[in-house]
C-alpha cells in the first residue's frame, strides 16, 4: 500500500493537540450495577414474558374473586359440576358448557336451566371455579411469598453473622446448620403440619421452620468471601461500627444472590403447599387454595376433569413463570456472565 | 479421606438420633389418640390397651426403650391400622413397589436426560436445544401429581392404554408411575449435562483433541461426555429427594400399595407408630444417598478434595 497523503482533499482532516487533561475523563455514562442487570434481564425474553404473565396472574388472583359475582364459598347446589362457559369464545366450540352426562354429550347450562355463565364452572357443591381459582391462587401466592421472606431474614441475618463473625461462632453456628440441613425438608414439614392446626400460619411456619438453611449457607459464603477485601479494611480503619459495615457495605454486594436465592425459594413454596394439600394436610374447608383445589378435583377427574385441570393449569403457569424469572435473575445478577 | 467420612458418619448419627427423638416427642404431644376409637372404649378397657402398648410408662421410659429399639433396628409395633404388627415388617413389606417405580423413574429419568442434555449441547441454538430447554422448565416446574394426574387421564382413561390405578405386579402397572417420577431427574439431568457439556467442549483439551483430528463423535463421547458426566452424581441428591417426594403423591394416585401410600394413609388415621417409622426410615435413606454421593463424589473425581487440604 502505497501512503498518498497529499492526495487528500485539503481540510479533511484537522490536527487535534494531544491533551492530558481529557485522559481520565469518562466517555461513557457510568452504569450502576442494577441498571446493567436491569439491562441484561431485558434481553431475556422468556423472563420478560414471564415477568408479564406473573403480573397477570397476581392480577387476576386481586380482582378474580372480586369481579367474579359468585363468592368463592356460596353453594348452589342446582348448579353443581357444570363445564367452563364463556361468552364469545363458547362459539370457537371450547368453553361452551358442553359436557358429558351418561355418555353423550349435552349442554349442561340447558339442561339444568342455567342462566349463567359459569367462565371455569362450577365444582360438585355448585361454587363457582373462576373465583374460587384466584382465591386459591391469592391464598397460595400469599404463603408462598410470606414464607420466602421469612427464609430471607432468618437465612440473611444467621448467615451474615456466621459469615461475618467467623472463629468459633461461626464454627458453632455452622454445625447447627449441618445437623438442620441433614434432616430431610419433607419430615421436618409433614411432622410440625401435624402438631399445629392446619391453616395458613402453620404451612408458613412448617414452610420456614428448616427452609432458611439454604439461604444463610448463601449468605454466608458471599460475606467471606467481601469480608477480607480492602474497602472492608478501609470502612472499619475509618471507625464503621460492625453494623454499619454489614448493612452498608456487605449487604449490597450479597444482595444478588439473596434475590436469586428468593426467587428460587418461592415456587418451591408454592410447590410445597400444593404438595401438603394434595396429601390432605394442607388448608381446611372452605379455604382454598391452590392445592386444595387441584385435591379436590382430584376426586372427580373422571368425569369433571376442569375442577382439575384449571387449578393445575394456573400452579403449573406460577412454577414456570418464577423459574424462568429466576434463571433470567440469575444470569442477570451473575457477574461472572458479564459481557 | 478416612477422615472426612468418619466425620460425616458421626454428623449423620447426631442428625438421626436429633430426628428420632424430636419426631417421638412430637408423637407425643399430638392430639388424637393412637388407639382405633378409643372413645368407644370403657376406661378399663382403654387402660389394659394402653398397658399393653406400654403407653402408661414414663415418658423417659418409653423414650428410651422406643431408642433402644431404634438402635436395633425395631421400629416398635402398630397400634391402630395392624393390630401389632411390627413396624419394620410393614415398612419392609411394602418396599418392594416403591423400590420399582423409584429405580425406573430414577434410570429412565436420568438416561434420558443425559440423552437429551448431549444432544442440546453438541446442537447448540438449534430446535433440539430449544425443545431440550423447554422440557427441562416443564420438568423442574410442573409438580409431579399434576402430571401423574395428566398422565393417568389421557393415557389412562381415555386411551386406556395402562391401567388407570391397579396394582397387579406386572410392568405395565408400574409404567405411568414412573413416567410420572422420572420427569424431575430428566428435567434436572438434561439442564445439568448441558451446562456442563458447553463448558467441557469450550475447554483446551477439546480444542487439542481437534487440533489432533480427532472425529467428532470421539469428541462427544470419549472426551466430552465422560468429563460432564462426573459433576452429575452431585445432582443425584437432589434427585432421590425429588423422587421420594413424588412418590407419596404419585403412589396415592395410581394406588401402589408402596411406602408413602401408607405414609399418607397413617397420617390419616393417626398411627404414630407408622408415622414415626417411616419417618426414621425416610431420614435414614435419604442420608445414606446424600453421604454416598459426597463420598462416591470424591473418589471418582479426584480434583474435588473433601477433607479442605489434609488427606
Amino acid at each position: 500500500m502505497t501512503q498518498n497523503y497529499d492526495k487528500l482533499p485539503q481540510g479533511s482532516f484537522d490536527r487535534i493537540e494531544r491533551d492530558t487533561q481529557q485522559a481520565e475523563r469518562i466517555s461513557k455514562p457510568s452504569v450502576s450495577f442494577w441498571q446493567d442487570a436491569w439491562r441484561r434481564l431485558k434481553k431475556n425474553k422468556g423472563a420478560i414474558f414471564s415477568l408479564i404473565l406473573f403480573g397477570l396472574i397476581v392480577f387476576m388472583a386481586l380482582l378474580g374473586p372480586v369481579i367474579s359475582p359468585y363468592s368463592p364459598n356460596s353453594q348452589t347446589i342446582t348448579h353443581a359440576n357444570l363445564p367452563p362457559k364463556i361468552p364469545v369464545i363458547e362459539n370457537l366450540g371450547i368453553f361452551d358448557g358442553v359436557g358429558t352426562l351418561g355418555g353423550k354429550e349435552v349442554d349442561l347450562y340447558e339442561m339444568k336451566n342455567v342462566e349463567q355463565n359459569y367462565w371455569f364452572g362450577t365444582d360438585g357443591l355448585g361454587r363457582d371455579m373462576f373465583s374460587r381459582v384466584w382465591k386459591g391462587t391469592q391464598v397460595s401466592l400469599f404463603i408462598a411469598f410470606a414464607a420466602a421472606a421469612i427464609d430471607m431474614l432468618i437465612g440473611v441475618i444467621y448467615g451474615g453473622i456466621s459469615g461475618y463473625f467467623g472463629g468459633r461462632v461461626d464454627d458453632i453456628m455452622q454445625r447447627i446448620v449441618e445437623i438442620l440441613t441433614g434432616i430431610p425438608n419433607l419430615v421436618v414439614v409433614i411432622l410440625f403440619i401435624m402438631i399445629m392446626d392446619p391453616g395458613i400460619l402453620a404451612i408458613i411456619i412448617a414452610l420456614t421452620i428448616t427452609g432458611w438453611t439454604g439461604m444463610s449457607r448463601v449468605v454466608r459464603g458471599q460475606v467471606l468471601k467481601y469480608k477480607t477485601q480492602e474497602f472492608v479494611l478501609a470502612a472499619r480503619t475509618l471507625g464503621a461500627t460492625d453494623g454499619r459495615i454489614i448493612w452498608k457495605h456487605l449487604m449490597p454486594n450479597v444482595l444478588g444472590v439473596i434475590i436469586i436465592n428468593t426467587m428460587f425459594t418461592i415456587p418451591g413454596a408454592i410447590f410445597f403447599e400444593a404438595f401438603l394439600s394434595f396429601i390432605g394436610l394442607g388448608l381446611q374447608a372452605p379455604d382454598a387454595s391452590l392445592g386444595t383445589l387441584i385435591n379436590d378435583g382430584y376426586k372427580l377427574i373422571q368425569y369433571q376433569p376442569h375442577i382439575l385441570a384449571i387449578p393445575a393449569f394456573v400452579l403449573s403457569l406460577i412454577m414456570i413463570a418464577f423459574n424462568l424469572i429466576g434463571d433470567g435473575l440469575r444470569d442477570a445478577l451473575d457477574p461472572k456472565m458479564k459481557d | 479421606m478416612a477422615r472426612y467420612i468418619g466425620k460425616r458418619i458421626i454428623y449423620m448419627v447426631i442428625t438421626l438420633a436429633l430426628i428420632a427423638t424430636f419426631t417421638f416427642f412430637l408423637m407425643k404431644i399430638l392430639p388424637g389418640s393412637p388407639i382405633a376409637s378409643a372413645d368407644k372404649l370403657s376406661p378399663e378397657q382403654r387402660a389394659v390397651v394402653e398397658a399393653r402398648y406400654g403407653l402408661n410408662d414414663p415418658l423417659p421410659v418409653q423414650y428410651f426403650n422406643y431408642m433402644f429399639g431404634l438402635v436395633q433396628g425395631d421400629l416398635g409395633v402398630s397400634i391402630n391400622q395392624f393390630k401389632g404388627a411390627n413396624v419394620t415388617d410393614v415398612i419392609l413389606s411394602r418396599m418392594g413397589p416403591s423400590a420399582q417405580i423409584g429405580f425406573q423413574g430414577m434410570v429412565l429419568g436420568t438416561v434420558l436426560g443425559i440423552l437429551l442434555g448431549m444432544i442440546a449441547a453438541l446442537r447448540q441454538n438449534s430446535w433440539v436445544d430449544y425443545s431440550s430447554t423447554v422440557v427441562a422448565i416443564i420438568g423442574i416446574s410442573i409438580p409431579s401429581f399434576v402430571f401423574a394426574s395428566m398422565l393417568q387421564y389421557f393415557l389412562g382413561l381415555k386411551l386406556g392404554w395402562f391401567p388407570v390405578a391397579l396394582w397387579k405386579d406386572g410392568f405395565m402397572s408400574s409404567v405411568l408411575p414412573s413416567i410420572a417420577l422420572a420427569m424431575f431427574p430428566l428435567a434436572t439431568a438434561a439442564r445439568f449435562i448441558r451446562t456442563e457439556m458447553i463448558e467441557v467442549l469450550g475447554s483446551d483439551y477439546i480444542t487439542l483433541a481437534k487440533a489432533k483430528g480427532a472425529s467428532g463423535s470421539e469428541i462427544a463421547f470419549k472426551h466430552a461426555f465422560r468429563n460432564a458426566l462426573i459433576p452429575l452424581i452431585t445432582v443425584l441428591g437432589p434427585m432421590a429427594v425429588g423422587i421420594l417426594t413424588g412418590s407419596l403423591v404419585v403412589e396415592q394416585i395410581f394406588a401402589i400399595p408402596g411406602i408413602g401410600e401408607q405414609f399418607v394413609k397413617s397420617i390419616m388415621v393417626n398411627d404414630f407408630s407408622i408415622i414415626m417409622g417411616t419417618t426414621i426410615f425416610f431420614s435414614v435413606f435419604l442420608i445414606l444417598v446424600i453421604l454416598i454421593v459426597d463420598i462416591m463424589y470424591g473418589i471418582i473425581d479426584p480434583r474435588i478434595r473433601l477433607s479442605g487440604g489434609k488427606s
